[in-house]
């Protein structure tokens, strides 16, 4: 049914990119007060597209998991959560409407909890807890946006921007920023993404390439018009892929490269929007989130194939066992890398030569060339782990490949050799770019000397050489400690609230309250209680007491006859002044 | 008009026929409930009603009929009292004498009435508690929560007959204007004290932070029906009161109410903190209930329609949500005889269909999207940024808590490995699910038909 959908959804994609056609379905639910609550669909050429690549990528890996999640017994279960998981996304994208983004994006954070924690284990429910509150920021973000909106008259987002300047609306701005980058994982929030992972493969495919983490770069590209060139968006790019691609030289874990590897694009797309090429964005999100769905999809071949371990020390030799998942897993790798004539070179090609034209620093422009130049490291060196290296611990496991499994992974590998020559082709609008010959071969010549040079370098001798206990490699590779910064704020804030347990609710709220009231009406209870104990102390002590008291109220009483007079004798006078008055 | 009929005629008659289907032992009980409700309905024609004592508007319906719906629910909860008869006869008339209290007191137009029924409804409430609660703290719980509202609501009724003595009536919209005079003549201390009496028994019953120490101590010591009594309709009481008697202390509390903003705030955030530490299942929901009926006196005190539309549907979703929390605590206090989630553990493999009901009212709890949840706390989120600028701080603080706390409540509960003295368990039944299901319709299916709570 999804696969039939994606076929025409992308094909009126198509279409309505040509015509330029835009429809809109609006339906009032209810109105108070003059503020109407509508539910409005926007069917453009970019909410079409996307939605058919999202039901592209959704059907394969659904036809994929019915394979890889045979063995579960929660199947019916996991069919269900990435259906809903599928529906959220599909109901951000359609809508331009902020209450409905906040409907599709709290469904989002919700069932990608559950996908993660679907696992029993510490692990998978310690990410789970992580990636719910990173997401939790940004639907807190939509709530407070949708609050700001009020005083802009509509909660339309869509509208708001043409309407007003940027200066009117910057609070919004930052807020749906704020969300977009927390659900995008970008720099402060991006620990959750690599966490993540403990998801199921499958599920991972999604999360990382099509659904999850575009959610918010979606949000950006329909904000475009009033976000124009922002420079904040460019630096907590750069720093991303900066850091994921530094990290990704240095981690074993398979499916956390790859996560890394995502990360580091995703920033790219952040850098680009950056720089207000938000089409070029929207390019490289296509052709990014098929190949690495892909990705996804042959490293979980891998681990269904070789005894559930992901540690890329342990697989090795996967040239012979799995040939044609290695194919694609290769296929994919390079359009990520940007191998000529690849969708990956379309896109990435392009943003880069448009820095290069731009108005940018020459520190930037290195940083940006030393992440890409990561990208083929890290690449390569997956590719040396996994099939040249014959270390691997666990290699005579292999279970193989299956036909269920690969037959719509070969659907994806079409997609991702020709989708970005397709869209370049016959999509896009001519570009013209003016670049001196070394910038426009920098790139180029930069990857094809680093690879060569890696594989001749890469052997036994150089692998068992790297300390990955070092305190800079795990500085490095930690992502620049990032895992444990995220949490440093929040683990004293739960020892704050067992004090507030001990010394407010069962401290001073009991003491000022039942309890404390209880005790000291017992002790006063047992103070009086000695009077009525038969002792001729007290009684003596009494008569004492009692003398005393008496004696004082007939000398008072005395005293208040002569007080009575001074008394009336004021009154009079003061009586007498009013009167003068 | 006509689509609020049917909707809750449709409504009505799927539970209707669900219930009859399913438990042909209450059949008649559940029919004179339910055509109590239909009743109601088609005498209310969408504006006011005023009779002699009564007079029934959008506020008063609609508690009545969540008071009817989770009264219906409370029925079935704990079948072990019918089931080993323990003393069922007196349990289920005692819920329908607090039934009959609280419509009353719902429906009525005098304050004294109010103050008599609000009192009154107290004694059903503590003889559940005591009577059928679990564990020998109950005595305590009871006393506790006696004395707490007590405390708080006796200088009321000095009040009322000052109020009384003053203007020569007590209906809730008339006796504003006799006032007036006092406020002008008397001092701040005149005010304060005004503000303090009229207020605070409602605050405490609602209940305000520092008097809420019988919250959690009542709905951990009492039985099923107790707590969801006391979280669905008990707690709105309070809120219901204040919305009434907001004319005649409005004009103290625009000077007050700062005071009150500035102690919500604060609570959201130390209870939402205070609740990531805690181990018992009941309390936690009991706690969170505390932080979430927090935002309805800072809806309340602001004195504009969206905030007062906004606690009031904060406090009927709150009734529905948190009434199915307890209810499904106790199913697995039932199975596990356990509160803590020490016990509690791994409970995703055992009885998965629980876990995601509790996943969906965990949702509904932190205002997740298809809940009604969502539109009170847009409601409430747009009237308290509209306070000061500086709410953009602490009100997303306590919106992130309140969804730690919930999220560490499913996540231990539902994960981990399974408690190694479970060794027999009974699997759920179709009651079970019943009455989680029901709890769990009105939460997503009103948000189609929000304007229902809109009228004023």
């Amino acid at each position: 049914m999804l696969f039939f959908l994606r076929a025409c959804f992308l094909f009126i994609g198509v279409v309505s990119y040509f015509n330029k056609s835009v429809i809109f379905i609006e339906w009032e639910i209810c109105q108070f007060l003059r503020s109407s609550v509508v539910i409005l669909f926007l069917f453009d050429w970019t909410s079409i597209s996307f939605a058919g690549l999202v039901i592209l990528i959704s059907s394969i890996v659904m036809f994929y998991s019915l394979e890889y999640m045979s063995g579960d017994k929660h199947l019916y279960r996991f069919i269900l959560l990435v259906y809903l998981f599928v529906l959220s996304i599909i109901i951000i994208i359609v809508s331009p409407n902020i209450i409905r983004i906040l409907l599709g994006w709290d469904g989002l954070g919700l069932v990608s909890y559950c996908l993660v924690i679907y696992y029993q284990n510490v692990k998978s429910s310690a990410a789970g807890i992580v990636t719910i509150l990173s997401n939790r920021i940004g639907d807190v973000a939509i709530l407070l946006t949708i609050a700001w909106l009020l005083n802009f008259g509509s909660w339309n987002l869509f509208y708001a921007q043409f309407i007003y300047s940027y200066k009117d609306i910057i609070f919004v701005i930052v807020l749906v920023v704020l969300a977009a980058i927390t659900k995008r994982a970008q720099m402060p929030f991006s620990a959750w993404l690599p966490a993540a992972i403990a998801a199921p493969t499958p599920v991972s495919a999604l999360v990382h390439s099509s659904t999850l983490v575009t959610a918010g770069v979606y949000l950006l590209i329909r904000f475009n018009y009033i976000l124009g060139v922002r420079n904040f968006l460019f630096f907590i790019g750069l720093l991303t892929i900066f850091i994921s691609g530094l990290g990704a030289n240095f981690e074993t874990d398979l499916k956390k490269i790859i996560a890394l590897s995502t990360l580091r694009q995703l920033g790219l797309i952040i850098i680009t929007l950056g720089l207000g090429l938000y089409e070029l964005a929207f390019f490289h999100l296509l052709t990014h989130a098929i190949f690495k769905s892909l990705l996804f999809l042959c490293a979980g071949v891998f681990i269904h194939s070789m005894g559930d371990t992901q540690d890329i020390r342990h697989i090795g030799g996967l040239m012979i066992s799995c040939p044609v998942t290695s194919f694609y897993f290769i296929g994919s790798s390079f359009a990520l890398c940007g191998f000529p004539f690849l969708s990956g070179f379309y896109s990435k090609d392009l943003i880069l030569e448009f820095y290069a034209i731009g108005v940018l620093n020459f520190f930037m422009y290195v940083l940006v060339i030393l992440a890409t130049l990561f990208t083929l490291t890290y690449s390569t060196r997956l590719m040396y782990y996994t099939f040249f290296n014959n270390l691997g611990v666990k290699r005579f496991l292999n279970l193989g490949e299956t036909s269920l499994m690969l037959s719509p992974m070969s659907v994806l590998i079409v997609y991702s050799v020709f989708i970005g020559g397709y869209i370049r082709i016959f999509i896009f609008p001519t570009i013209l770019i003016f670049l001196p010959l070394f910038l426009k071969v920098l790139i180029l010549a930069l990857l094809i000397i680093l690879f060569v040079y890696l594989i001749n370098y890469m052997n036994l001798k150089l692998i068992n050489s790297v300390n990955y206990t070092g305190q800079f490699v795990y500085y490095l590779g930690s992502m620049w400690f990032l895992p444990f910064l995220t949490t440093l704020f929040f683990i004293p804030l739960l020892k704050v609230g067992s004090d507030v347990i001990k010394t407010v609710d069962q401290g001073w709220a009991e003491h000022l309250g039942g309890q404390g009231v209880l005790f000291k009406s017992k002790f006063f209870t047992s103070q009086l209680d000695k009077f009525n104990v038969l002792n001729i102390k007290i009684y003596i002590y009494l008569f004492i007491v009692l003398t005393v008291f008496l004696l004082f109220m007939v000398v008072s009483y005395l005293n208040s006859l002569k007080l009575k007079h001074h008394i009336e004798a004021v009154r009079i006078n003061l009586h007498f002044l009013n009167m003068s008055d | 008009m006509i689509i609020r009929l049917v909707f809750y005629f449709l409504v009505i008659l799927i539970l209707w026929s669900w219930v009859s289907l399913i438990f042909n032992v209450y059949v008649y009980r559940t029919l004179f409930l339910i055509f109590f409700m239909v009743f109601i309905l088609f005498l209310y024609p969408g504006g006011f009603i005023v009779s002699e004592l009564n007079f029934i508007d959008t506020f008063s319906i609609t508690l009545i009929l969540l008071r009817c719906f989770v009264t219906l629910l409370m029925l079935y909860s704990r079948y072990k009292v019918k089931r080993f008869d323990e003393n069922f006869k007196f349990y289920y008339l005692l819920i329908i004498v607090l039934l009959f209290f609280l419509v009353l007191s719902f429906i009525t137009k005098d304050l004294l009435m109010f103050y008599f029924y609000f009192e009154v409804s107290l004694l059903p409430t503590l003889i559940i508690i005591i009577g059928w609660g679990y564990q020998p703290e109950r005595l305590q719980a009871g006393v506790y929560f006696i004395f707490y509202t007590l405390f708080a609501s006796l200088p009321l009724l000095l009040l009322i007959n000052y109020l009384f003595y003053e203007g020569g009536n007590l209906v809730f919209y008339v006796s504003i204007f006799n006032l007036m005079k006092n406020y002008i003549k008397g001092g701040i201390f005149f005010y304060l004290g005004v503000f303090l009496i009229g207020t605070l028994a409602f605050l405490v019953k609602l209940p305000i932070y520092f008097g809420h120490l019988w919250l959690p101590k009542a709905h951990v010591e009492a039985p099923v029906a107790g707590s969801m009594i006391l979280a669905g309709v008990l707690l709105k009481l309070g809120g219901y009161g204040i919305l009434r008697t907001i004319n005649y202390i409005s004009v103290l509390s625009i000077k007050f109410s700062h005071f009150l903003m500035g102690l919500r705030l604060a609570r959201i955030i130390f209870v939402g903190i205070l609740c990531t530490r805690l181990n018992d299942f009941k309390a936690l929901v009991a706690y969170s209930s505390v932080a979430h009926i927090a935002i309805v006196i800072c809806g309340l005190f602001r004195f504009y329609l969206w905030g007062w539309i906004g606690s009031f549907l904060i406090m009927v979703r709150h009734g529905i949500s948190s009434s199915g929390l307890f209810c499904i605590v106790n199913l697995y206090y039932e199975r596990t005889v356990s509160r803590r989630f020490y016990v509690n553990k791994g409970m995703l493999l055992l009885f998965p269909v629980f876990s995601l009901f509790l996943f969906m009212f965990r949702a509904a709890n932190i205002a997740a999207p298809p809940t009604i949840n969502l539109v009170s706390e847009i409601f409430l989120i747009v009237r308290i940024l509209s306070y000061d600028k500086l709410m953009l701080l602490f009100f997303p603080i306590g919106s992130f808590l309140g969804a730690v706390f919930t999220l560490f409540m499913f996540s231990y509960s539902q994960h981990g490995a399974i408690y190694n003295t479970i060794y027999s368990l009974v699997f759920p039944s179709i009651r079970e699910y019943h009455i989680l299901l029901t709890h769990l319709i009105p939460i997503n299916l009103i948000v189609l038909n929000c304007d229902l709570f809109i009228l004023l």
